[in-house]
């Protein structure tokens, strides 16, 4: 008989040996057909049914395809951790390349088939149902999640060969597993963004860590795929980055699980390692980040930050005991815990230099600044000022929104140079500026640079009032041009109204607000709060882009009172009926402390409040933190009671 | 034949096998002789192509054994502590080994558990050590493999067993081309069953040759004489071991068997007559001319 003819003998065989391992996972499929049943029964929306359901970012996809990796891994391999099991198999006159394909292929039919089957019976399920409203495009969404969740099994798949293969023991393979799934990314880039936001002043975020968090290991490089693909807008073109290197993965380790497979010997059977020689390379690998990590907590909660006393304790701490639980459990023996000084000597001094790297910032991180002529476009984002996510844009959503150019672009550039230049401050600031550098090159590089001077923040009033900084600030002046059919409302924060205007009248009253907000100063801020809000709301819904109205917004309100609108109404001119007042505890819960009914108190009372809502710059016209007033107004027309969350002010 | 040259394997920092030189011939029992820690399961795993060696070759009829060589189709390896399935049965097992081993012969396999009284559907799980020994002996002679790796195939079986077994090995001897190779640390257990003979000790071949050739020329006499004949017996006789209590003596002696007769005749003894050589004796004379103390190597 040929050599061929006996691994497909085996393979059958083998299969044949392992088959309730297959029976298991069919099982679990035809779960999570009935789950997909049950919940595709509840939902009402096509779009929901062809993308969440049946593409990418199924969670039963997900979460079957990275147990199907673990378990057909773990048991297609175990046999090498026996070595009753090891004569057995090794004895077979097949090669070990023949006996590893044999196990290997089986653990990817054992997953595919009843993936596959899960994937189309849910399909055909949503179709005989008629939730789906266009089969090609629900057709290619299943053929996007079934490519990618055979590339994420696969490289799942082989890390946990990997890590069969690696070690001598279940125990110690199954810590190795979590090791590889994660190493990468909670080993190395987490604990250098920990260093960074600890010890750099201007950390605020960086793009490449980003990257590398995501993709840095097999779990998380699986996980960002997945979780981008949302709404059904997955598209290939996009992440091809990273289906390439999700590809180059999966075949590099199934070259080096091949490769490992052939060369471990079976002595290495109930050892903790298989390839003792790796041994050097593990420890420092294990006790580095252990340090690094230990080193963190414990200077966070260290009585004095100025001191790195207990930083040092920490990395010391963390390497002794990250390099005695490994001693221990390759040498087999409690009393080796401290051999091998050298190799932890080796570790404590690299973990102390990576720590020193970050304490003196011998790279200066803090003091780069790109050059102005590499600096395409800039934003920034003010902490403090312009803060509710309802009229502004959130800080993320700010600065991608946001592109200074030209004279705004020098002046802002400018002022970031005058922050970055300035001493380190040890006390807490007066505020802090994110920016944004994006590159001519694409890069886009983030800085947070504390202000401990008003005077500096009214600096950059320039580029506060330019047209460039409030529309990416300010979603609501990209309203101009599509107000056709959307409606525009306007509120106080306690009547709302649909203005009744046609498409000419809310552009007019559009570019009226954008030009006084794009003249909005700072200064103005410390002075005024907003007396309303405007909100160009999506078709058929009472939310949208909003805008904030302040009294100096004389065109805007008088356009507004034009049309009917009451938009120099203060919470003075409503009923009021009455006011509670609320402490604000420690645990976020309000406890009442007060309340007002009497028409005097009332009237006192009305005087220093502002809605909650209009609240936004919370650093240069703060209201008081610690407690909220739950107020109480009658509408004359109708009668209804009308509440309102609001501060005080200060 | 199996040629072994220079074979090192060495587990950590210690040394398992050490420049192993040894041939084992065609169509004849091998027994591979030693105390635990000897290498003699390292040199039957090396073989069985369970383990690398760390230098060395070993060739099976001039084909050099590799992870890919044809010839590991010609060996089936027997371990001390043989893995089956979960749940098998002798069937089951049978249903593997006929697919692994394409000479399998089915029928045999279950005429010989039926003349060893073993149920072929019974669960494996339930046979004791030495019936499981019994049916994957079977398996190994039934899958017609030229070479059987046999490591301490005897351990557990009881004195009728054990001579069936080695009647099985004889007979399967005598129908076709096989070679069994069977590791043990009794000497006792391969009496009357090897053909040729090799000691490892400390992970090196002590010594590697044909029982014939061991016995050959070497007689064992138990005499009683009237009065003392030491001195006169070992001037006419190349005496290899002399023992004597009271006036029984027993000797060891070299040379052609009537002579030896006509020597001994010539004393008038009491009476004498001439015992068969047990294998023991044969090592320890060898042994004991290479310096070595038998009882230190073999039990």
């Amino acid at each position: 008989m040929t050599s061929k003819n006996l691994f497909i003998n085996y393979h059958k065989l083998e299969r044949t040996q392992r088959l309730w391992a297959f029976w298991l996972l069919l099982y679990l499929a035809a779960m999570s057909v009935l789950s997909f049943t049950f919940e595709m029964l509840s939902l009402s929306d096509y779009h929901a049914v062809t993308s969440d359901l049946i593409g990418m970012p199924d969670v039963r996809s997900f979460c079957f395809t990275v147990f199907s990796a673990v378990f057909c891994g773990i048991h297609g391999f175990l046999y090498l951790h026996s070595r009753k099991k090891a004569d057995f198999f090794l004895s077979l006159p097949l090669s070990r390349k023949q006996l590893f394909f044999a196990s290997y292929w089986n653990g990817i039919l054992f997953y595919l088939i009843p993936f596959a089957a899960y994937k189309l019976i849910s399909f055909v399920i949503a179709d005989v149902s008629g939730q789906i409203l266009s089969r090609n495009t629900a057709l290619f969404h299943l053929s996007c999640s079934l490519l990618l969740s055979f590339l994420g099994f696969l490289l799942l798949y082989h890390t946990v060969i990997l890590g069969m293969l690696l070690c001598g023991k279940l125990a110690v393979s199954l810590l190795a597993i979590l090791l590889l799934f994660f190493y990468g990314t909670y080993a190395v880039i987490f604990p250098v963004e920990l260093y960074c936001r600890m010890f750099f002043q201007t950390f605020y975020r960086s793009e490449l860590l980003l990257t590398f968090k995501d993709n840095a290991s097999p779990f998380c490089l699986y996980q960002s795929l997945v979780r981008t693909a949302t709404d059904g807008s997955w598209q290939l073109s996009s992440h091809l980055a990273q289906m390439v290197l999700l590809l180059c993965l999966c075949v590099c380790s199934l070259v080096l699980d091949v490769y490992l497979f052939q060369k471990r010997s079976a002595e290495s059977i109930e050892s903790t390692l298989a390839f003792p020689t790796c041994a050097k390379y593990i420890r420092p690998l294990l006790a580095v980040p252990a340090a690094l990590y230990c080193g963190f907590f414990l200077q966070k909660s260290a009585p004095d930050p100025a001191s790195y006393v207990w930083l040092f304790v920490g990395i010391a701490f963390g390497a002794v005991t990250a390099h005695s639980f490994f001693q221990i459990s390759f040498l087999g023996n409690v009393r080796s815990f401290l051999q091998n000084k050298r190799a932890l000597l080796f570790s404590l001094s690299l973990s102390a230099a990576i720590a020193c790297i970050f304490i003196f910032d011998l790279f200066s991180y803090d003091s780069f600044l790109p050059s102005r002529k590499n600096v395409a476009s800039m934003a920034v984002s003010i902490d403090g000022v312009d803060t509710n996510d309802t009229y502004a844009a959130p800080p993320e959503a700010a600065l991608q929104e946001m592109h200074l150019q030209g004279d705004s672009l020098n002046t802002a550039y400018t002022w970031c140079q005058s922050l970055s230049a300035s001493e380190r401050i040890a006390e807490t600031s007066y505020t802090s500026a994110v920016i944004l550098y994006r590159t001519t090159s694409g890069q886009n590089i983030y800085r947070r640079y504390p202000i401990a001077d008003p005077d500096v923040l009214f600096a950059f009033d320039p580029v506060y009032t330019s047209d460039k900084y409030k529309k990416g600030m300010f979603p609501l002046l990209s309203g101009i041009g599509h107000t056709a059919k959307r409606n525009l409302i306007w509120s106080d924060g306690i009547s709302h109204y649909v203005l009744d205007l046609n498409t000419e009248e809310k552009e007019e009253l559009l570019s009226i607000y954008s030009e006084e907000m794009i003249s909005l100063s700072l200064s103005t801020l410390q002075t005024e709060f907003p007396c309303g809000s405007l909100t160009l709301a999506y078709p058929r819904t009472d939310t949208g882009d909003g805008g904030l109205i302040y009294p100096s917004f004389h065109r805007t309100i008088n356009y507004l009172k034009a049309h009917q609108i009451p938009a120099q109404n203060t919470i003075e001119n409503y009923m009021l009926v009455s006011a509670e007042r609320f402490r604000i505890l420690e645990n976020g819960y309000r406890a009442s402390e007060a309340l007002y009914e009497s028409e005097e108190d009332l009237t006192k009372l009305a005087s220093q409040l502002v809605v909650r809502d209009f609240a936004v710059n919370p650093l240069l016209y703060p209201v008081n933190p610690s407690c909220e007033i739950l107020l109480k107004t009658k509408d004359p027309a109708s009668g209804s009671i009308l509440e309102a969350d609001c501060a005080l002010r200060r | 034949m199996i040629h072994i040259s220079h074979l090192t394997k060495t587990f950590c920092s210690a040394s398992a096998l050490s420049n192993v030189n040894l041939e084992i011939p065609d169509n004849a029992i091998f027994g591979l002789l030693g105390t635990n820690g000897a290498g003699k399961s390292t040199l039957l795993r090396i073989l069985a192509g369970i383990l690398n060696a760390d230098s060395g070759e070993i060739f099976i009829d001039g084909e050099k054994l590799t992870d890919t060589s044809k010839v590991r189709q010609m060996i089936f390896y027997l371990s001390n502590d043989q893995y089956y399935f979960p749940g098998a049965t002798p069937q089951t097992m049978l249903f593997f080994y006929e697919k692994m081993y394409p000479g399998f012969d089915r029928e045999r396999f279950l005429k010989l558990l039926s003349d060893f009284q073993l149920d072929s559907t019974k669960k494996l799980h339930t046979f004791s050590k030495g019936m499981k020994k019994q049916v994957f002996l079977i398996a190994g002679i039934c899958c017609n493999a030229p070479i059987l790796l046999c490591d301490e195939v005897f351990d557990g079986l009881d004195p009728v067993v054990r001579q069936s077994v080695k009647n099985l090995l004889q007979n399967e001897l005598r129908c076709r081309p096989f070679t069994p190779v069977i590791a043990s640390h009794n000497l006792s257990e391969l009496e009357g069953l090897c053909h040729h003979i090799g000691i490892l000790h400390r992970g090196g071949i002590l010594l590697s040759r044909e029982i014939t050739a061991l016995e050959y020329g070497v007689h064992k006499f138990q005499c009683v004489f009237s009065s003392d004949e030491r001195e006169f017996l070992f001037h006419a006789l190349t005496i290899l071991r002399y023992e004597q209590r009271g006036f029984l003596t027993t000797m060891l002696v070299r040379g052609d068997f009537s002579e030896i007769q006509t020597i001994l005749a010539s004393r008038s003894p009491v009476c004498y007559e001439s015992l068969p050589l047990s294998l023991e004796e044969i090592f320890i004379y060898e042994t004991e001319r290479i310096g070595y103390d038998i009882k230190e190597l073999v039990y």
